[in-house]
């Protein structure tokens, strides 16, 4: 099996709030308060990672005048890895459903 | 989207699309595009929160980042992409023909030639100046086996010779320490001193480190660690009998093979005939052939049949099985050859069992005892020396 990685904070944080159900780059940096260039290269390195998947939103969306979006999801390992960073960082698990995403 | 707002997208943009520059072209529009859209939906977000006052500046720095992005992208994207470009390219030119032609004779002579010197320089004997030191065994120019050196030699050389040192004698076998199965090595009181071996804590041995030592062991570090997991015991017993420890030696330490885990300090053989491995150490700027040439006088001087000494060799323990020296002193006329090797073998054969019939050169009992000369090697040692 496959070892765990280990994250940084920031990167297990990025993870948690997907988790939560923000999904795409700009709404994550709302949750977090991080800045575009510190989100974007942890969302590619989770994705290169395996832990996050990206997918485009369907082009339905292109029929309402406006660009598509990335959206992005955790994978099982990607959700392995949230419970170990949970250990590794105790307060990520105070982040409670509500707050990820209000 | 009011006109306040639309230049500073406007600028946002245009930073994007620089940026873009960076990303490689096989991903670039997809990135661009993530962008884009990220860059909309950034605006109308700030618009819906009611925050166009500060839309400006955060869209601007929003698109700061995508630089950042870029350059990751750049750097563990780009080098990837283009080192398999290049591979597929260059592998369809002649000049990658003639590079991997070149690769591979380079690699036949790197391993071929220069890999033991290579290999010594990189894996340095943990001796001082282990250049000097050589291992001295007795060979057979046709069978290709060594054997061990009489003890009896040893300290002719160590009292006649000019070009050594100093000689220290050692042979291993299988033994039980503690419960445990290990290789022991049997080594002379002047081993260690003679190689400038280290003990744990980085201390030399001395030439009167063993002086008085009646049972005495040295543990290697290996052994030290696995067996007694780094508490040095003051006491062993191995084989029934209790030998005191006196050191451990440091990790680096090995000698001809890495399975010794005690070193027991030897009294010397309890014959005469007994044969034991030989180290011994050149003095400065003496070489192997000199020192050859010197030990086979010094044993001929005593008497013994020049034969003896005919397939004489020395061994550096640097090089291993690299660099083997024979002596070049065959015997020239066949007639002298045969009969000296008569004479080679009743010898041998004497001394492992009696064979006076051969003397008489009955050519079936001679026949005979030519074929136990293949078995001497096996039978004559009950441990070893290092030498098959």
């Amino acid at each position: 099996m496959k070892d765990e990685i280990k994250l940084t904070h920031t990167s297990a944080l990025v993870l948690k709030v997907i988790s939560g159900g923000c999904n795409y780059g700009f709404d994550i940096m709302e949750r977090t308060g991080l800045q575009s260039g510190t989100v974007y290269p942890i969302l590619r390195r989770l994705e290169e990672s395996g832990l996050i998947l990206a997918r485009w939103e369907p082009q339905a969306a292109q029929q309402l005048q406006r660009p598509q979006r990335r959206y992005y999801k955790l994978t099982r390992a990607g959700e392995r890895t949230l419970v170990m960073a949970g250990l590794r960082y105790p307060l990520l698990q105070n982040l409670t459903a509500g707050e990820e995403k209000r | 989207v009011n006109r306040r707002s639309i230049e500073p997208c406007l600028l946002a943009r245009c930073l994007i699309r620089a940026a873009a520059w960076m990303v490689p072209f096989r991903s670039r529009a997809d990135w661009q595009r993530e962008w884009m859209g990220e860059l909309h939906y950034a605006q109308q977000t700030l618009w819906e929160k009611g925050r166009e006052m500060a839309a400006g500046s955060r869209l601007v720095g929003f698109a700061l980042g995508a630089f950042q992005d870029a350059a990751w992208y750049r750097t563990h994207t780009w080098s990837r992409e283009h080192f398999k470009w290049t591979v597929a390219r260059g592998t369809k030119s002649a000049s990658f023909c003639l590079f991997a032609i070149g690769l591979i004779l380079t690699v036949i002579t790197v391993t071929s030639g220069s890999l033991p010197r290579t290999r010594a320089a990189l894996l340095r004997l943990p001796y001082t100046d282990p250049d000097r030191i050589v291992t001295v065994a007795q060979g057979d120019a046709t069978l290709a086996v060594r054997s061990g050196i009489r003890d009896e030699w040893v300290r002719w050389w160590r009292t006649d010779s000019h070009l050594i040192e100093g000689a220290a004698t050692y042979f291993w076998s299988e033994k039980t320490v503690d419960r445990r199965g290990t290789q022991v090595a049997t080594v002379s009181s002047v081993f260690f001193p003679l190689l400038g071996a280290q003990t744990e804590d980085k201390r030399r041995f001395a030439s009167n480190s063993f002086e008085n030592c009646g049972n005495c062991v040295v543990l290697s570090n290996d052994f030290w660690r696995k067996a007694y997991h780094g508490k040095a015991p003051a006491s062993v017993v191995m084989n029934g009998t209790r030998f005191r420890v006196i050191a451990v030696l440091n990790k680096e330490f090995w000698f001809l093979t890495r399975r010794i885990g005690v070193w027991e300090i030897g009294r010397g053989a309890a014959n005469r005939n007994a044969k034991t491995g030989v180290v011994i150490r050149l003095r400065p700027d003496v070489t192997d052939a000199q020192a050859r040439a010197e030990l086979v006088s010094i044993v001929q001087a005593q008497g013994v049949n020049p034969w003896s000494s005919l397939y004489f060799f020395t061994e550096h323990t640097g090089s291993r099985s690299v660099l083997v020296l024979r002596a070049r002193a065959y015997p020239r006329r066949r007639n002298d050859f045969a009969s000296r090797s008569r004479e080679f073998r009743a010898m041998e054969c004497a001394r492992i069992r009696p064979c006076a019939v051969f003397l008489l050169q009955d050519r079936i009992a001679a026949r005979r005892c030519a074929a136990s000369r293949f078995g001497i090697y096996a039978s004559a040692f009950d441990h070893d020396v290092g030498g098959y």
